[in-house]
């Protein structure tokens, strides 16, 4: 592939010609190699990422298991009748702990991706 | 498949893909270390650490990088900026420094010598660093002037005196 450093010459001049034609490719001979391994590491978003997403998700689904009975309080007021016989508190502990369980799933593939 | 500027650049900075970077680097890693060679006046060691020098500051500051302007003239932009630091570091070498140069500086010996057939790089050892970094970007390098100018931090006036007066120097000396 040419780079964008080839550019076509406007008119002709023999000085021109010694000058292009006295620049010489410089081969690699590890030199990017080295400069690579001087770059300063990288840092790693995707493990705080990680760990933040983490974090968050369990201390929501502890607070939804604590304010559980007060929320079911108020529910339960509300429903209609044949609804009160449903075990709204399995339904409610069973969701959050699907979420949790989801989100957890969905930082381990970003995670992945990103380390790819 | 092979990727353009843009897209190294663009993966570099949002992947922090190094290999993305690498590919950068192979690609201008000659230009960049044959500029600094003749600035050095061919002190191989010398441009090679200040070169490796240009690409961590590059990809330190690639967030930076506006793509209105090419990428190589960036670069250059950085290893000038590296070759003033060095220069500067050095005492005795602070009356070469790339800072904009006077509006007149000939140097008396070219034209005591300007009979002599020299090669070209003993010729474009005989130049001002400013002389020289001008024609080597400019002529060498394929930069235009503007291009120089954003690169070395110089009135574009300046670019085109130093080019010119490098030109007309050069070919005294070769005699072309």
């Amino acid at each position: 592939m040419k780079n964008e450093l080839s550019q076509p010459s406007e008119r002709y001049d023999p000085l021109d010609e010694q000058l292009r034609g006295a620049e010489e490719y410089v081969p690699d001979n590890g030199f990017t190699a080295r400069v690579l391994t001087a770059l300063p590491a990288k840092q790693n978003h995707a493990w705080r990422r990680f760990v933040v997403l983490t974090v968050a998700v369990l201390a929501g689904a502890a607070l939804a298991v604590w304010q559980l009975p007060a929320l079911l309080g108020i529910f339960h007021g509300a429903l209609p009748r044949h609804w009160s016989a449903i075990q709204w508190p399995m339904v409610t502990a069973a969701a959050a702990l699907l979420t949790a369980l989801g989100s957890l799933v969905w930082a381990m593939f970003a995670l992945v991706n990103e380390e790819e | 498949m092979s990727f353009t500027d843009a897209d190294l650049i663009a993966r570099s900075l949002l992947r922090e893909d190094q290999n993305a970077f690498g590919e950068l680097v192979r690609r201008y890693q000659s230009p960049v270390r044959g500029f600094l060679a003749k600035m050095a006046d061919g002190d191989m060691h010398l441009a090679d650490d200040l070169a490796q020098e240009t690409f961590v500051k590059a990809w330190k500051k690639l967030g930076t990088f506006r793509s209105d302007a090419k990428f190589s003239t960036w670069l250059f932009g950085i290893a000038c900026n590296e070759w003033r630091m060095h220069v500067r570091g050095r005492k005795e070498l602070a009356l070469a420094d790339l800072a904009e140069p006077p509006a007149e500086l000939e140097q008396p010996e070219a034209a005591t010598t300007s009979n002599l057939r020299l090669d070209l790089a003993a010729a474009m050892k005989r130049l001002t660093p400013a002389e020289r970094a001008a024609i080597v970007l400019c002529c060498q390098n394929g930069l235009s002037h503007d291009e120089a100018a954003q690169a070395l931090g110089w009135p574009l006036g300046t670019v085109k005196t130093q080019v010119l007066r490098g030109r007309e120097k050069l070919k005294r000396s070769l005699a072309v």
